[in-house]
């Protein structure tokens, strides 16, 4: 059951991750990661990581690395009043590889979330998350993996030989909202600055027509390009297109949608006469006062 | 006396504006809004570049929500508690910031509420209190129905350094007038800029590359109906509220006028008779009384501040009625010449040139990939342009209403000097995009006509209140008949037509799908 979860990761998440990855301590002898709890809630065959933050923890004794309980624990029953329905799942970790100090740490949590879970009798998974902010992985990515803890050996011996970290599925999920601003702030990717500012509604429309052009061209493209025999036919690409075409169309009686159409107009007019109406109205009360 | 603002404009992390998006949408995800009662809310740490006039906002944190209490009792000492609780959990999780190396300088707060209509009471008072102690203090408002319609809505407000000093003084007529605050002028607002850090940056091109699934994008769908309802609805409230203020303040000027004119005619009377009683030689009548009269006072609680802030309230409303109603306009164009599009397809049948229609092109190669080769077809003796003329064929008995229309179309609003002109489609977007731009610039422009219309005409110029009056309820009483006779129903109507119209199209794939398999 366990190797098929998936663990939804919520881009706040990302962001306080990495946050807390930049604000690091730079003193001597301190830990080059971060390190944090993470919060979200269970559903079936899987994890929603909602929110998380970072704790103090120091590896400087190698054989035994701390994690400050105190500020967890504090910092857990905040976080709680602030949001009731979110709950702890377990912990996030800035490095490429797992090291030995994971075990402690994930032992920690495992004894943490079940302390906080004490209505149900069995622990729920403890879901380990790295994010590699050191670009040490392969291709210089910054990757992102999840992994779960199980245990491992001969079956019916008392104590288990090993414990295994599977990795498993990790998925970004947002609330709408959260994508329409992720949208937004990934335009800072193609800034110098690094910089966004906010679009009115308009732009934001004539920006997505714009794409929409170009999409449109390019599937023109691809249509030519298989028209000529150039490219090979693809059944799953044509399917999307008869989608496309099914949809683009709607198969509304011309008079109907034309109705349709000026109804709509006709109420959104009047929305804004009325909003016209209510300015006028608040200059008047302006002139009023100041008159 | 406070000294004055440095900032100029804010530089929010993204973190921050995820934090908040995130905190607002759990809490309407669980229904805590609707419980708790109180807007969401949360503070704001950062630090100010004095060097640069810039706000940085760099982190945030939520503020708990009050534990519901059942009983009175309950209740009221909740509410005395609460205060400390907050001050010294804010004071806690500042002084957890610091641990972990974050800026933890409170620089103001957060506050989520609808169409961004944030004006209250309450929020100038913590706005106060905040600048104050901070004197950069801001307030963000973040609108979460705007940024559900796919446009993140952040707004950072602070009170103006006369309404700030007002608040010390009081909120009468005569300060106010004195003072030269307006609704308009009592906020400033601060353009807001997101910055992104380069790691940040890194993980989201990381977060692009894998995201398999693309977004449904939020700003093309049409339907804020029930929103712009809410939006009309809120609206006529607040007009309703600042009729009732600007009564009052009638009332107080009226009575005014007649108290002033009361008492400079018993000054006179008594000047004379002191006057002449010095000639008698008797001791003048002291005026001690005249002036003890009582001078009468604006029936309202926050003198003047009501007056703004329902002003303030219904210009927000206002603003976001107006936008959302106008960005509707413009994909109803849209989907007009989408629609238009389909028309043309038809049309084409009748000529028989396939090759210049996107549309055409497309259903060709769905319809041939479908059948999986074009040997198929071809050992059945077709041509592509067959294929597309057995399609076409399904929609011949619309034709001749749509060649009409077409027509209609085409005479009455020529496309010209547009590009790709081999590509129609394209350009009616393009086109209806450019009329977009001149309708909403028109409004504009109206609106700015209607506004200076009233700066030079003599009628208010030297307008006397009753005049002014007489002019707001006239519009008053007209904007209650146009909104109730007229915008309500339609809105219901439309909402159907839409479904019903979503429901064909959902219902139209079968007759294609059965004629895909004919071919």
């Amino acid at each position: 059951m366990a190797s098929t979860m998936t663990v939804k990761v919520h881009p706040v998440v990302y962001f306080t991750i990495v946050d807390a990855f930049e604000r690091r301590s730079n003193k001597e002898g301190a830990n080059d990661k971060a390190l944090g709890t993470l919060l979200g809630f269970y559903e079936k065959n899987g994890v929603q990581v909602t929110n998380c933050y970072s704790i103090p923890f120091s590896e400087q004794k190698e054989e035994a690395p701390e994690l400050d309980d105190g500020y967890n624990q504090q910092m857990l029953q905040m976080m709680k009043r602030a949001s009731p329905t979110e709950g702890p799942v377990g912990w996030f970790y800035t490095n490429a590889d797992l090291s030995t100090h994971c075990l402690s740490y994930h032992d920690y949590y495992n004894r943490l979330i079940g302390e906080h879970q004490s209505a149900k009798k069995e622990t729920p998974p403890v879901i380990l998350l790295t994010v590699d902010t050191t670009f040490s992985g392969p291709n210089n990515r910054m990757g992102v993996r999840a992994y779960l803890r199980t245990k491992a050996g001969i079956p019916g011996n008392r104590e288990p030989h090993c414990a295994i970290f599977n990795p498993i599925k990790v998925e970004m999920d947002a609330f709408p909202a959260e994508r329409v601003a992720l949208e937004l702030i990934q335009g800072g990717t193609d800034s110098k600055q690094r910089e966004v500012h906010l679009q009115g509604g308009i732009d934001q429309l004539t920006k997505a027509t714009e794409e929409m052009l170009v999409w449109v061209d390019r599937l023109r493209e691809y249509v030519d390009e298989v028209l000529a025999g150039k490219r090979d036919m693809d059944a799953s690409m044509g399917r999307k297109l008869m989608d496309l075409v099914t949809s683009a169309s709607s198969h509304m009686q011309p008079k109907k949608f034309e109705n349709v159409l000026k109804n709509s107009m006709r109420d959104y007019m009047m929305i804004s006469y009325l909003a016209q109406l209510a300015k006028t109205q608040l200059a008047l009360h302006e002139r009023m006062i100041s008159a | 006396m406070l000294a004055g603002a440095n900032v100029d404009f804010v530089q929010l992390d993204s973190l921050v504006v995820m934090k908040i998006v995130k905190h607002v949408e759990t809490e309407q995800y669980t229904g805590m809004s609707e419980v708790g009662g109180e807007a969401c809310q949360g503070f704001l740490t950062g630090l100010v570049a004095m060097d640069e006039h810039r706000l940085e906002i760099t982190n945030c944190f939520p503020t708990a929500r009050t534990e519901l209490a059942v009983d009175d009792e309950g209740r009221e000492r909740a509410a005395r508690d609460l205060e400390d609780v907050k001050q010294a959990e804010m004071l806690d999780m500042l002084r957890k910031f610091r641990n972990m190396n974050i800026d933890y300088e409170l620089v103001g707060f957060y506050q989520a509420h609808p169409f961004g209509a944030c004006f209250t009471a309450d929020l100038v008072e913590s706005l106060v209190d905040y600048q104050s102690s901070v004197v950069d203090g801001v307030v963000l408002i973040y609108d979460p129905v705007k940024t559900r319609q796919g446009q993140l809505s952040l707004r950072a407000y602070r009170l103006s350094a006369k309404a700030l000093d007002l608040c010390y003084v009081d909120w009468s007529p005569e300060t106010v007038k004195q003072a030269g605050l307006t609704f308009e002028n009592m906020f400033e607002e601060l353009p807001i800029v997101i910055k992104n850090s380069h790691l940040v940056n890194v993980m989201l091109s990381e977060l692009a590359l894998s995201s398999t699934k693309a977004a449904e994008p939020a700003q093309l769908q049409i339907g804020a109906k029930g929103s712009l309802e809410k939006c009309m609805r809120g609206m006529m409230n607040h007009i309703d509220d600042l009729n009732r203020s600007i009564n009052a303040y009638n009332k107080y000027a009226v009575d005014k006028t007649r108290h002033d004119a009361l008492i400079s005619n018993l000054t006179q009377k008594r000047q004379l008779e002191n006057e002449s009683r010095r000639g008698r030689g008797e001791p003048p009548l002291p005026t001690d009384d005249i002036k003890k009269m009582k001078a009468p006072t604006l029936q309202a609680k926050n003198g003047m501040l009501e007056c703004f802030l329902a002003a303030s309230e219904t210009a927000a409303h206002v603003d976001h009625a107006q936008e959302v109603a106008g960005e509707n306009i413009a994909k109803l164009f849209l989907a007009e010449s989408v629609a238009e599009e389909r028309i043309g397809k038809e049309r084409s049948s009748s000529s028989i040139n396939p090759t210049c229609n996107v549309l055409n092109e497309l259903l060709a190669v769905a319809v041939a990939a479908e059948s999986n080769t074009f040997a198929l077809l071809e050992s059945c003796g077709a041509t592509t342009a067959d294929v597309v003329d057995l399609e076409l064929l399904r929609f011949a008995p619309m034709t001749d209403d749509a060649c009409g229309r077409r027509a209609r179309i085409s005479t009455t609003a020529p496309p010209t000097g547009l590009p790709s002109s081999n590509h129609p489609g394209a350009a009616k977007i393009v086109r209806s995009s450019v009329l977009l731009r001149r309708i909403s610039s028109a409004v504009a422009a109206d609106w700015q006509w209607a506004s200076s219309a009233l700066s030079w005409n003599p009628l208010f110029v030297c307008s006397e209140q009753g005049m002014c009056a007489f002019y707001a309820s006239l519009l008053t009483s007209a904007f209650r008949r146009a909104a109730v006779a007229i915008a309500y129903p339609p809105v219901g109507i439309v909402r159907n037509a839409v479904m019903f119209s979503s429901k064909r199209i959902s219902d139209s794939h079968c007759p294609l799908a059965s004629s895909t398999r004919r071919c």
